[in-house]
């Protein structure tokens, strides 16, 4: 797994396998906290789709369709399920209320 | 007239998650900017580019007229975006152009290009929110 420049230090993964992974998110204080946005730190979409492709060491071609349904908070735990799809995957983000914050179509090799 | 300088101002991401270095064109139903990252982007990376790249968008006499404040936050609600060429370059020019614009919920076209070669494209769809509720 080879963190970015922007997902450095962002979150820790709680637990891994090829069809759910785990993570934590860091606090307010982490520098894409501060930076998205000022006085309302909000995890990026794009943050939700790059963190599992990293983990997962996988490389997207196409993003088919991704719906961002719910603020995704500081110090959150979310659970990424991950289910084979029509040429591709598909991969729902949840929180630990189970409400469903993402919901991402994805082509990766 | 805007300052296109000034508007980056009004980019609400900040370093390191601001893309947009600078804004290219700011006109009614297109936008151009210069974005820049740290090390070559994701495809992700380069959807919110588009998405930074649409802010420049709303701050048009049309939103104005529509009494759509200036400072409202587009919020994600969707992307939809494919590689055409992928690229280790971390400079790239950013179109954005309207497909629906409905004042506090809009689609935006987005086109990523090096040069004179388009090496990614897609679809954003935003609702605009200020203090945290849609307008």
């Amino acid at each position: 797994m080879n963190q970015t420049y922007l997902s450095n230090g962002l979150y820790s993964v709680l637990n891994q396998s090829d069809e759910v992974v785990v993570i934590k998110l860091d606090n307010a204080s982490h520098p894409v906290f501060k930076a998205h946005f000022e006085g309302m730190p909000l995890l990026p979409g794009f943050l939700q789709i790059d963190i599992v492709t990293e983990i997962l060491g996988e490389e997207i071609d196409a993003i088919a369709s991704a719906k961002f349904l719910q603020k995704v908070l500081p110090e959150e735990t979310l659970t990424y399920t991950i289910a084979p799809a029509k040429s591709g995957v598909r991969v729902k983000l949840t929180n630990s209320s189970n409400a469903l914050c993402g919901d991402f179509k994805l082509k990766w090799h | 007239m805007f300052d296109l300088d000034e508007l980056l101002e009004v980019l609400p991401q900040k370093d390191p998650v601001g893309f947009v270095k600078k804004v290219l064109v700011c006109e009614e139903h297109e936008s151009r900017t210069l974005v820049r990252f740290e090390s070559a982007p994701t495809l992700s990376m380069l959807s919110e580019a588009g998405a930074q790249t649409s802010i420049f968008l709303r701050l048009t006499e049309e939103k104005k007229a529509a009494n759509v404040p200036t400072r409202a936050m587009g919020m994600l609600v969707s992307i939809k975006s494919k590689w055409l060429q992928k690229s280790d370059k971390t400079s790239f020019e950013v179109k954005s152009s309207y497909v629906n614009n409905l004042d506090s919920f809009f689609v935006v076209d987005f086109t990523v290009l090096d040069g004179e070669m388009t090496v990614a494209e897609g679809q954003i769809a935003a609702v605009l929110e200020q203090n945290g509720v849609a307008l």
